[in-house]
């Protein structure tokens, strides 16, 4: 063959696979062979991805030798295949603990997100997850961050207490994710101011006043965003403030008869696995613990408009105790599932099929129970996530709430010590030695000929 | 002949030692019955071994004379490239078979996802494809064979890393398609995409169809 028709030959060859490669690019055929499907994006997540324009630089931590590492690089391929805009690097911390705390990030295993334009825009995700990934970069590209006020004056768990009661630890989780927190003395102040985005009302003791409830009412009423947690601890009820939204705080104790479902020798101390309603903020989310709590009430909503849901149920064999008895009164007591949590939904469009149209949210959220969000417990389970989802979900639009993790499931390895020095001898030294002895009797033989 | 050589011999004890150290560190460190942190591992073992393997192929024949031997029987010079192609792959994928051995013992330590070792496996073995096809492309270009050997290392490290910093380049995306690293990433965590696997089709094609010109072009001098 001449050159010249060489030359043409590799460059018909490449032409002819440039075009078949561009073709399969197009079509985005792809096989997930995982079990549960965790090779692949979420369609939130793709949501998400899609909208970012600016370029977004993820930092992960992770010591070298760290389990999850090769995961997470593998997690942050897939967000960069989708949008290349969006770079990663993953980072040890005991090599760069200057970069680490430049960026925020506290944990092993937790992820900044970057605005790479504007580098003091940064989102902390938890864990290098994809639903704590996708949660960070969609609050970095939000313009506003909202203003989460905690209501005071009523004996309410303070925001800024750091002891075990307080709530300092979710207000932080707040400021670090974008939010402002502020607080509200309700005995002061006459109104709520217009720049809350959420109030939170975190289990009152004493009473509220007329006033005040009309003040809180009124300001749901117009926009929503309110999140009430009660306690069966405190005799206060919220009810008041949930009613028209068609929650009722239902008192008592629930009391948790599934063994898998609640802490050791502790049936007061329910863990939720079971959520329910479908709604974007505890989709897909891990185990949440919530002890001591008093039920919730779902009424039929009245309002076409309205839509209420519980949000998170006890399992079967729980029950909500009214009586203080520890043996389930069919009478008295109210028969499990338990719902401990509920969420109202009455957004509407404004202006329909006008160029200014717009969904109006007023969303109500209410729990059962307040120290699932203090101190002591806001780092067991998805405590934590459910609490900054729950508030997204009351102040962000749809798409930028959450995301659905198609988590893998955990397969263990029946390691023992002794298992383990069988695999390292068999791997690392029985079948490289049968390289060496089949080499070594190659060579004998070669050189007895 | 290769396995005549001492070379596939040293390359798999070597690579299966490396291999067996790195991996049962890994799995030990997860306590986890996956195969997803072994990939990377003997993806980049593979890169190392496979374009010293590859070297001799043609450059020992360049440097002894014995190319044109074969290049004066009746066999056409694809079939000529294809047929060292297939014997480096093959004793190429013998090295790295033990791997396997891995997936027997998290079956019986564990329960495994078969999803990701299957995607994993048909990862590595398209790596092994196309790192194979790139040794012998550097091979057919020198009568050297560490010249051969440290031009494919080159040629295959480059694309290992061509995502590294790509995005500070205007031209970054593209670069960055051509990483081997990346694709291979996919196959490891379960997900088979066919824009990779027609990706390392494709480099194979183009790396052997410059293994062939290499070749050829001997005749021209």
């Amino acid at each position: 063959m001449s050159p010249r028709r060489m030359m043409v030959a590799i460059v018909l060859v490449a032409g002819a696979l440039f075009g078949l490669y561009s073709g399969v690019a197009r079509s985005r055929i792809s096989w997930d062979l995982t079990a549960e499907g965790s090779a692949t994006l979420s369609p939130q997540t793709r949501r998400v991805l899609g909208s970012v324009e600016r370029r977004i630089e993820i930092t992960a931590f992770f010591p070298r030798d760290q389990v999850g590492r090769v995961e997470a690089a593998t997690l942050l391929e897939r967000y960069r295949k989708v949008n290349r805009r969006i770079t990663f690097r993953i980072i040890d911390p005991s090599l760069a603990p200057g970069e680490a705390e430049r960026l925020g990030v506290e944990g092993n295993g937790s992820a900044a997100v970057q605005d790479v334009k504007n580098p003091k825009d940064i989102e902390i995700a938890p864990y290098t997850i994809e639903i704590d990934l996708t949660s960070a970069i969609a609050r970095l590209l939000r313009d506003v961050n909202g203003t989460i006020c905690f209501t005071a004056g009523h004996g309410e768990r303070d925001s800024r207490d750091p002891d075990a009661g307080g709530l300092s630890d979710a207000r932080s989780l707040l400021t670090s994710n974008g939010y402002r927190s502020r607080v509200v003395d309700l005995l002061t102040s006459r109104t709520v101011p217009p720049s809350c985005d959420a109030i939170v009302v975190a289990a009152p003791r004493t009473r509220l006043s007329t006033r005040v409830r009309t003040v809180l009412n009124d300001r749901t009423e117009a926009s929503g965003r309110i999140l009430l947690l009660g306690d069966p601890a405190y005799d206060i009820d919220l009810t008041p403030l949930s009613r028209a939204w068609g929650i009722r705080f239902d008192r008592g104790i629930v009391l948790e008869g599934d063994e898998g479902s609640h802490l050791p020798d502790d049936v007061t101390a329910p863990i939720v696995r079971r959520y329910a309603g479908g709604l974007s903020f505890v989709r897909g989310l891990g185990p949440t613990f919530f002890p001591r709590a008093m039920g919730l009430k779902v009424a039929r909503a009245r309002d076409p408009g309205l839509t209420v849901t519980p949000v998170a149920l006890t399992s079967e064999l729980a029950y909500l105790d009214r009586d203080d008895v520890s043996e389930f009164d069919p009478k008295v007591d109210g028969k499990g599932p338990v719902a401990l949590g509920a969420a109202a939904d009455k957004s509407a469009v404004e202006r329909p099929g006008t160029s200014r149209a717009n969904i109006r949210r007023t969303r109500v959220l209410a729990w059962g129970d307040v120290d699932w969000v203090s101190n002591r417990f806001f780092g067991d389970g998805a405590n934590a996530r459910l609490w900054l989802q729950g508030i997204d979900w009351l102040t962000q639009p749809e798409d930028l709430v959450t995301a659905v993790p198609n988590f893998p499931k955990v397969r263990e390895l029946r390691f023992t010590e002794a298992r383990s020095r069988y695999m390292l001898f068999l791997m690392a030294g029985v079948i490289p030695g049968l390289f060496v002895i089949a080499g070594g009797l190659v060579w004998a033989l070669r050189r007895g000929r | 002949v290769l396995w005549a050589s001492p070379l596939p011999y040293v390359l798999g004890a070597v690579f299966n030692a490396t291999l067996g150290v790195l991996g049962w560190s890994q799995l030990g460190a997860r306590g986890q019955a996956v195969f997803q942190p072994l990939v990377p591992i003997a993806g980049l073992l593979l890169l190392l071994v496979a374009p010293i393997l590859a070297s001799r192929a043609f450059a020992d024949e360049i440097r002894t004379g014995t190319l044109e031997l074969l290049l004066a029987i009746p066999v056409g010079r694809v079939r000529l490239v294809l047929g060292k192609y297939l014997a480096v792959l093959l004793t190429l994928v013998a090295i790295a078979a033990p791997i396997s051995l891995f997936v027997l013992l998290l079956n019986v330590y564990g329960d495994p996802d078969p999803g990701p070792i299957l995607s994993g496996g048909l990862g590595l073995l398209l790596l092994c494809a196309a790192l194979t096809a790139i040794g012998l492309l550097a091979s057919s270009l020198t009568a050297s064979q560490p010249v051969a050997a440290i031009g494919g290392l080159f040629g295959v490290l480059l694309l290992w890393f061509a995502h590294t910093g790509s995005e500070a380049l205007p031209t970054g995306a593209f670069l960055g398609a051509f990483s081997i690293s990346e694709r291979l990433r996919g196959f490891a965590g379960g997900l088979i995409d066919l824009t990779d696997v027609t990706f390392f089709f494709a480099l194979v094609v183009v790396a052997l169809a410059g293994a062939c010109a290499g070749v050829e072009s001997r005749r021209w001098r």
